[in-house]
């Protein structure tokens, strides 16, 4: 570790010796609050080559988004105090564009795609951006088409954002992201803040290979603020990492990473040699249908088994659909699923994979009592010990019973400080702070906080949490709560692999002793090889 | 006629409205406030292409409300011993005191007020509106489009209140309808969202102030300001009309 800050001060000499820097930061420090304790960035001086692909990791919270918006602009200007330091784009002072200016040499996608869109659908938004950078109207309608065959989004060009799945709204962010590049002639630079977090390993895999290609063609610099290399390693020029306190600390070459295990660990990543499948093993795990064998060995066979065991939640010929719940009329919405079979038993883990936008968020919904359905849904009500069919089941009942871990973790929250929330999910009601100091709950509580590596925000609004952090606030609430199932909408997705770990451990060492049933949507394989029992595939509008 | 309401410039609609609701302000006359009120519904039932599912939607909490307004009128606004009310609703001017007259021009003013108001949103697309405010009206972009991303937000909130409260419950704390906490965090995410847009926004090359192209052209054709003049003089007229009773119509 100590020769880590050698390595970034040599390769950064090397590169801007033979090359013009796309962005420079010299000495940036920055922090969000005057009187926050310590900054976020702490005298950071990095450059991006020009025409180079970096990857820049480290642990959730560490500051690589903040560094990524900076780097894009959007602060100062939108928040927080710029402490000291420059940052140059271009070999330009970055303030000294104008935004249209800027939007043609630099564009970046935010890591919550939710919030990221002004107009209702993708079209209107892409016309937006060319409006914006005063593109001739003539040219508007095959720019967009162009750009959305990149990511396949062309069918979803006229779809309200509001009905799109997490994943689909990230390829409408990355087809903003080419709109704009192609603009502005592709020799800008892509900043992209954990951008296949939600998409599924192929799509984000094409979408990697069509950056690259601009990348080569055009000369294109992309910086993306990633958690995994499963995408990147074959692909990227440059991996630089970031450490807690807000500094680079190590800039490595792809070639450099199979060495470099130890710095891996010590930074919370995940190493990719370690977990890299082959994409055989990828297509096994992820299209082998429910049941994998090698991944549920230690399971008790429900059919076989002496002591059977009951599911706790079955489905039979189901039918899900997509869309409001009360539609009038007798219309039940869009058929994403149809006739499903599926149990799902306690003291198990099951992830449910698929494509962006297969419908995986909406059967969790379902199960919830959320959504239209057709056929047999019955869930065990661990009070009775009986199974019931959700139709017939009363929504508190239900919710007695299951609780879920949403996509979007800041609609989690229900309290305005992060000790509180874990509390909450302890008693299952609202409790006034002050009359829980010193309880039995509140050390729970911030023992719990601290296996998480959030303690010392126990005071903080949870608003005030990174993504990543907000995300294990959320999986913590809830596995505070009793629920004896738990639907966990991609839990891990913007963590870092000691948090990642960390997390799963925790819920498998709850399951156990609680022989809770969990399932877990993902598109994450190495996370299902490694943590799942059974596996399901929702695909082409079937669960297998 | 069909065309026309449709592809009418959207600020010389607002216009129209507008004036339209100035001139009723000064109104009188129930015949007056009804008129208006039909002729508004009549180009939302059967002179637009635009979508009415919300019609009924939208109608419901008006026709309470004008049913509010009568009862309030029909109630207090005159009989024996109300002179005060009397006097209040009728001006003091000889005009009836016959309460159902007096609910009745208290509930149709409201009427004529919503009308006019679905009238434009039923029958204009808010791009189409926004783009006219900035060619036409010469707003700035920052304003026109905070007011779109302000509109778009609206379902947005209707799913962030509906999480917040599957949030509450999933967490086994019960909720009144009406209690205002699912509110409030359904606020929180909705300003944050808010704040994250603009910087969305100024990443995909906004600027507020800046050039920008269009791809929508917006034009004030004759048609409009004919059909604008038209009706603003025809509310003029029967309000002038009911005033002095020149030709006893209305």
């Amino acid at each position: 570790m100590s020769e880590l800050p050698e390595q970034v001060n040599d390769r950064d000499h090397g590169l801007q010796n033979e090359k013009t820097d796309a962005i420079s930061c010299s000495h940036v420090t920055f922090r969000y609050l005057q009187q926050n304790k310590a900054n976020v960035l702490e005298d950071i001086s990095v450059s991006f080559p020009k025409g180079e692909v970096t990857v820049l990791m480290g642990r959730s919270g560490c500051g690589k988004s903040t560094l990524a918006a900076l780097m894009g602009g959007l602060y100062p200007e939108n928040g927080g105090i710029l402490q000291s330091g420059k940052i140059l784009l271009m070999r330009k002072d970055l303030s000294s564009y104008s935004i249209p200016e800027r939007s043609k040499v630099l564009s970046m996608m935010f890591q919550n795609a939710d919030l990221q869109f002004c107009m209702q659908t993708l079209r209107q938004e892409m016309t937006f951006c060319l409006e914006n950078i005063s593109c001739p109207p003539s040219d508007m309608g095959h720019r967009i088409q162009e750009a959305a065959e990149k990511t396949g989004m062309t069918d979803y060009l006229d779809r309200p954002f509001l009905t799109l799945s997490g994943g689909e709204k990230q390829k409408a962010a990355l087809s903003c992201i080419f709109l704009l590049q192609q603009e502005g002639g592709g020799e800008g630079v892509i900043l992209l803040d954990e951008p296949f977090a939600n998409i599924d390993i192929d799509w984000a895999e094409k979408i990697a290979d069509q950056l690259i290609e601009m990348n080569k063609q055009l000369g294109t610099t992309i910086i993306a603020v990633d958690h995994s290399l499963d995408v990147w390693l074959s692909r990227a020029d440059r991996i630089m990492i970031m450490n807690g306190e807000g500094k680079i600390c190590a800039s490595l070459l792809p070639d450099q990473v199979r060495k470099s295990e130890d710095l891996f660990k010590a930074e919370g990543l995940r190493w990719p040699y370690q977990t890299v499948l082959s994409k055989q093993e990828r297509t096994k795990i992820c299209s082998n249908g429910p049941a994998v064998g090698t991944l549920t060995d230690h399971l008790p066979d429900p059919e076989n088994s002496e002591e059977k065991v009951s599911p706790t939640i079955a489905l039979q010929d189901a039918g899900i659909y997509a869309g409001k719940k009360h539609l009038g009329s007798g219309a039940k919405g869009t058929l994403i699923l149809g006739h499903a079979d599926a149990a799902f038993y306690p003291g198990e883990m099951t992830a449910v994979l698929g494509p962006s936008g297969a419908g995986k968020t909406t059967l969790f919904r379902t199960l919830l009592g959320r959504q239209n359905y057709t056929g047999n849904i019955c869930i065990r009500d661990d009070s009775t010990g009986q199974m019931q069919e959700l139709r017939q089941m009363k929504t508190r009942t239900l919710l007695k019973n299951v609780g879920i871990v949403f996509q979007n973790p800041s609609n989690q929250f229900i309290t305005q400080n992060v000790l509180q929330e874990v509390e909450t999910g302890i008693l299952g009601r609202p409790v006034k702070p002050e009359k829980l100091a010193g309880s039995d709950t509140e050390n729970a509580a911030i023992e719990m906080l601290r296996e998480f590596g959030l303690s010392r925000f126990r005071r903080y609004s949870p608003y005030m949490l990174s993504q990543g952090q907000q995300r294990r606030l959320a999986v913590l609430s809830v596995i505070a709560g009793q629920q004896k199932v738990l639907l966990l909408d991609e839990p891990t997705y913007g963590q870092d692999e000691a948090m990642t770990e960390e997390i799963m451990k925790i819920l498998e060492k709850r399951m156990e002793q609680e022989k809770l049933t969990i399932l877990f949507s993902t598109h994450d394989p190495v996370l299902v090889k490694r943590w799942a029992d059974k596996v399901y595939r929702i695909e082409d509008g079937e669960l297998r | 006629m069909i065309i026309c309401l449709e592809k009418m410039n959207p600020t010389v609609k607002m216009i129209m409205v507008l004036v339209c609701a100035v001139i009723l302000g000064f109104n009188r006359s129930v015949a007056v406030n009804l008129t208006v009120t039909g002729i508004c519904l009549f180009c939302i039932l059967f002179l637009t292409k635009r979508s009415r599912r919300n019609f009924p939607r939208v109608l419901l909490p008006i026709l309470f409300l004008v049913l509010v307004m009568f009862m309030t009128g029909y109630r207090n606004g005159a009989g024996a011993g109300s002179d005060a009310g009397y006097y209040m609703f009728t001006a003091g001017k000889t005009a009836s005191n016959n309460p159902v007259y007096i609910g009745l021009k208290m509930s149709s003013r409201v009427l004529a007020y919503a009308s006019l108001g679905m009238f434009f949103t039923f029958t204009t697309d808010n791009l189409d509106f926004i783009q006219s405010l900035m060619q036409q009206g010469h707003m700035k972009p920052k304003f026109a489009y905070g007011i779109l991303a302000a509109f778009h937000l609206i379902p947005q909130i209707g799913q962030e209140l509906s999480d917040a409260r599957l949030a509450f419950r999933v967490r086994g704390i019960r909720q009144s309808p009406i209690s205002l906490k699912p509110f409030f965090a359904a606020m929180v995410n909705c300003m944050r969202w808010s704040e994250t847009l603009a910087m969305a926004m100024e990443s995909k090359g906004f600027d507020g102030d800046g050039q920008r192209t269009s791809v929508r052209i917006m034009k004030v054709r004759r048609a409009d300001v004919i059909l604008c003049i038209s009706f603003i003089l025809f509310v003029l007229l029967a309000c002038i009309d009911s005033h002095f009773q020149f030709i006893p119509l209305l």
